[in-house]
């Protein structure tokens, strides 16, 4: 029975305990990732006690400290800490398998044609510095996870019939990222193993987001994010080797003061290939965000209440977002029976949005009104989207075209709430029916409205309170944000990332296109949807705080400034 | 002491030394004579990188993919205009380390198995052991020369030796594709001819690989006039950034050379066709936005460069000011020191090792290379004492000193052998002055007494 947080999840939690400007909607957790102040306190901590004596920190006693966050990080993943070391993301744990491996001819590695773009890009140069071939299976997703596994063995069979060659490498995800699924990966890595593969599974976002039990999935190579779900400062990745396949990472990326050459240039004895000692120190860097992992692990656990608490939540908001969004849109969300894709925190809602065929492009006529988007602006319409949702709206909709539907990812976090989803679908609802209109077609945005090259990209001030001395970013900002009416500027406390609302200046109404680019039934929606922000706003101060000290500070920035463009 | 070379007539700026030190972090017992390991930032910067990192959590998505590459910009402008180099060929990478791998891992070998790398035996360890595993991992297509030069070492003998390993190179049909080297080197800390032999390289045809780890904001660097083809320098240890920040300079002609970051990521324009890319459009050149994101870290120490370069100029008086203050202390309060332990600082007849801000200084401590004599045996020369031991019990004696200087002193010098002899090196910066190298002079001599009488021997019993 998951234990109640101490502070209600959704808008108290994020007042609380989240550092956003109040003027930010986040609906996209899965990207980036956020931490919460008190983790951001411990990270500051660290850095203050780095500068305070660098060499006895940095030198003496960091690789020690490291081993309890490893020890901690294994624990929860059930590994031995010795089969654990820190990287600084995903993509760098899954390089360095790439480019450690000493590949044979007839080698391949094979994936699915949802594997994450960086990982595609480190198969391409696989292929092209190695000459190990990388077979994509191109399928339409969503799959069945019977079809899947079975789809992923056949293949495997199928390669490794062929003479001198074999499936070397086989590449799964644990949640893979557009669109967001839940890939069986349970039972991917032994019946890939079965067939003589090594898997190696993309956990990017796996802890703190679904269970793992590494002592039973027993996959060849593991990485995951911890930066992404678990809390900690960006820039931080378990990565997991077990012992049997250690041998075969000789090398951290960059190769560095690890590294046991077979001939070495200096003198020293010859030692077994310690994995641990190859992670410790691979360059200067701030790797205090790696020591965080205590501080993320017991805001988990006290403010919380602790994992399951967590996922217990983000599941329920991520399908009552889903739905919310859905029925707003006028759409569905992505599924398939047999599958366990939805398990997770991510939902995929179709967006009301339609691609003209070839045929409807070739008719002139129709393709003036029919509010379909041209192929050809397909990517663009991605693009401005999300780009236009950020200045206007304060919201990114992790939004993707994929074999010609588009949509919107959304992340349930414990941050987020009800009201979040569907201040969020509403917006996006009228960002689609915009680009229905076929004036604002890729050429359109750059000669009416400027938005989509030239508006500045975002209301971020970037000055300083505290600075002795002229700062740079004034300049920086009065030439290149100053233009921008719609601005919301803040300035910031340097104390735990506080906001405040320094100036508003909002629009009377949403920059008109050219005439008729907004119909009337669009620019009503705009007001309604509007002062409907604005009634959720004050209904997040109800029944929000509920006494507690963050409320006046969430009523001060919010008073007197009419910041929602919702 | 410090007046006649601080630039006198700036009354506005601080003369450096202790007056400079309320601008740093350090606790107000800890005395950072060692800069040049992990630099330090002062409390502007870190101000600066916690406005950076706040902005982040504010408007995550926003920030990275929109503000982020722009500001990215701005600092990559400003630290292009402090080398002197187009802003179009330098990109931000962690650390020195990280350049050198993303070159050497980029450079395709040729087919023939000709290909050789030249290094110095002065290579950083790091760096060393990346030629090492491009060697291994490469099935013999590329192999690997070490130029052996001794300390102190004459720019024209390392300018010869690099010219003898070229020839004897070619003449066993072997190809010198890429020489690394040094703009100055980590242990001993002295200035390597890096300008002689980029001039080299250029005159024989061998791709010249500059490691400036220590460089920017250490000793005045022109890229252009350099014309190097590949330099990294960081920026965490000399030009006050935050750690993990250093550049990758590549010019032009050499961009294609280095299609991938390290890890490969998004920005990578495969041969067989473009991927999707997560990351909003871009007119940028792939070399520019290949670099812009490697995968999720945190970049706000890149976006430092810009404020520290800033910093400097207006709070310390710009780089010339200061590496005329830093490179004086170092050698002249490198000799202060040698003088009170009884030995001298390391520099060769035309005294080109110590135009930088690192010294080193050397130990009473002598090293037998033989392993006949198996413990330690001290000898009066003069008017200190000396002490001589094998190589295995010296380098427990490195050990020593540095966890007795930490835990007795509370500072941290680090020590290496070189040339039969225990050498400390100390770091000049502006924050410290002559009364500082008196005080290490005399920490160094009491540890070397500390040694005549084998405390480490007792410390290893415990």
């Amino acid at each position: 029975m998951p234990q109640p947080p101490q502070v209600p999840f959704g808008a108290p939690m994020r007042h609380a305990h989240f550092a956003f400007s109040p003027s930010y909607l986040p609906l996209n957790h899965g990207s980036y990732g956020t931490h919460p102040v008190s983790v951001r306190a411990a990270h500051l901590a660290l850095r203050a006690e780095v500068e305070a004596a660098p060499d006895p920190f940095i030198a003496l006693h960091f690789a020690s400290r490291l081993a309890k966050s490893r020890a901690a990080v294994a624990g929860l993943l059930r590994c031995s800490s010795d089969e654990l070391v820190f990287v600084p993301n995903a993509t760098t744990g899954i390089d360095t398998v790439l480019k450690n491996l000493d590949w044979k001819p007839g080698d391949v590695v094979l994936c699915y044609e949802l594997v994450y773009g960086s990982v595609a890009n480190g198969l391409s140069w696989l292929e092209e510095a190695r000459g190990v071939e990388p077979h994509v299976i191109f399928r339409e997703w969503p799959i069945a996870d019977d079809d899947i596994v079975k789809m992923m063995v056949d293949t495997t069979r199928q390669i490794n019939a062929q003479p001198g060659k074999r499936v070397r490498l086989a590449i799964c995800d644990t949640i893979i990222s557009g669109p967001g699924a839940r890939v069986p990966f349970e039972r991917l890595v032994p019946a890939l193993q079965a067939e003589g593969a090594m898997v190696l599974v993309d956990g990017a976002h796996g802890i703190g987001h679904v269970d793992i039990d590494l002592g039973v999935m027993k996959p060849d190579f593991f990485v995951t994010n911890l930066h992404k779900w678990f809390f900690v400062p960006r820039g931080c990745a378990a990565f997991y080797v077990p012992k049997k396949n250690q041998a075969l990472i000789r090398t951290s990326l960059p190769t560095s003061h690890g590294f046991k050459p077979k001939r070495p240039l200096f003198l020293s004895t010859p030692e077994e290939n310690a994995f641990e000692e190859l992670f410790d120190f691979t360059g200067t860097s701030d790797t205090t965000n790696y020591l965080c992992v205590e501080a993320a692990l017991r805001f988990r656990h006290d403010v919380c209440g602790g994992e399951a608490s967590i996922q217990q939540y983000c599941r329920w908001i991520t399908e009552r977002g889903a739905t919310i969004a859905a029925e707003i849109l006028g759409t569905h969300i992505m599924n398939i029976p047999g599958s366990r894709m939805r398990e997770c925190n991510f939902a995929n809602i179709r967006m009301p949005l339609e691609l003209r065929t070839e045929h409807e492009v070739n008719n002139r006529e129709t393709a003036e009104q029919d509010g379909k988007v041209d192929p050809r602006h397909a990517n663009a319409v991605s693009d401005w989207i999300k780009h236009v949702g950020c200045t206007e709206s304060g919201t990114y909709f992790q939004n993707f075209l994929y074999r010609g539907n588009w949509w919107w990812r959304i992340s349930g976090m414990i941050y987020v709430e009800e009201a979040d989803f569907r201040k969020g679908a509403h917006v996006l609802k009228q960002l689609c029916a915009r680009n229905h209109v076929p004036c604002l077609g890729r050429r359109s945005y750059d000669e009416t409205s400027d938005e989509y090259n030239d508006l500045p990209s975002g209301p971020s001030d970037i000055r300083c309170q505290d600075l002795t001395i002229p700062d740079l970013s004034a300049d920086y900002t009065q030439a290149h944000w100053g233009l921008d009416e719609t601005a919301v500027t803040f300035v910031e406390d340097i104390s735990l990332g506080a906001c405040r609302i320094k100036t508003r200046k909002c629009p009377e109404e949403k920059p008109t296109q050219t005439p008729g680019s907004l119909d009337e039934a669009h620019q009503s929606e705009t007001l309604e949807v509007e002062r409907f922000a604005k009634a959720e706003i004050h209904s997040a101060h109800g029944h929000g705080a509920g006494g507690n000290d963050e409320e006046p500070m969430w009523n001060a920035l919010t008073e007197g400034s009419e910041w929602s463009t919702f | 002491m410090a007046s006649s070379h601080d630039g006198a007539g700036h009354n506005s700026l601080p003369e450096f030394g202790s007056e400079v030190l309320k601008h740093f972090l350090f606790d107000s017992d800890y005395r950072n004579l060692n800069h040049g390991s992990f630099g330090t930032i002062p409390r502007h910067i870190q101000n600066r990188l916690r406005h950076y990192q706040e902005l982040y959590e504010a408007r995550p998505d926003q920030f990275i993919r929109y503000d982020l590459p722009k500001l990215l910009d701005k600092s990559r402008e400003a630290v292009a205009k402090l080398l002197n180099a187009p802003t179009e060929t330098v990109v931000f990478v962690p650390n020195a380390t990280i350049g050198i791998n993303t070159v050497l891992r980029n450079l395709v070998w040729n087919d023939d198995g000709r290909d050789e790398i030249l290094y110095f035996n002065t290579v950083y360890g790091s760096c060393g052991k990346t030629i090492d595993y491009i060697v291994d991992s490469n099935s013999g297509l590329v192999s690997a020369k070490e130029i052996t030069i001794a300390y102190p070492f004459e720019d024209d003998e390392v300018v010869a030796k690099f010219r003898h390993a070229v020839d004897s190179s070619r003449s066993v049909g072997k190809r010198p594709r890429v020489c690394l080297y040094d703009t100055i080197s980590s242990l001993p800390g002295v200035v390597f001819p890096f300008e002689n032999i980029t001039r080299e390289c250029r005159k024989y045809g061998v791709l010249s690989l500059v490691d400036g780890a220590q460089g920017i904001g250490q000793i005045k660097l022109d890229l252009t006039t350099l014309d190097a083809d590949f330099f990294t320098t960081n920026c965490h240890k000399w030009l006050h950034t935050p750690r993990g920040c250093a550049i990758l300079y590549v010019p032009l002609r050499n961009q294609a050379l280095v299609p991938s970051t390290l890890p490969t990521s998004h920005g990578y324009v495969a041969k067989t066709g473009a991927r999707f890319n997560p990351l909003p459009p871009t007119t940028k050149s792939p070399f520019v936005s290949n670099f812009e994101f490697v995968g999720t870290v945190d970049a706000s120490p890149f976006l430092c460069a810009k404020d520290a370069v800033k910093w400097r100029e207006e709070v310390l008086g710009g780089e010339d000011r200061i590496m005329a203050y830093t490179e004086w202390l170092a050698r002249e309060g490198g000799k202060k020191a040698a003088q009170i332990v009884g030995t001298k600082i390391m520099d060769n007849k035309t005294r080109t090792l110590t135009k930088c801000a690192l010294v080193n200084i050397a130990m009473p401590i002598h090293v037998s290379s033989s392993n006949r004599s198996s413990s330690a045996t001290t000898t009066s020369t003069g008017y200190s004492s000396s002490v001589s031991m094998p190589t295995g019990e010296a380098s427990v004696v490195c050990q020593w000193m540095s966890e007795v200087l930490v835990k007795d002193y509370k500072t941290f010098i680090p020590f290496f052998i070189s040339a039969g002899q225990v050498w400390a090196r100390l770091s000049a910066q502006v924050y410290l002055d002559m009364r500082d190298f008196e005080w290490a002079g005399k920490v160094l001599l009491d540890l070397a007494q500390r040694v005549g009488k084998r405390e480490y021997k007792i410390k290893e019993r415990l």
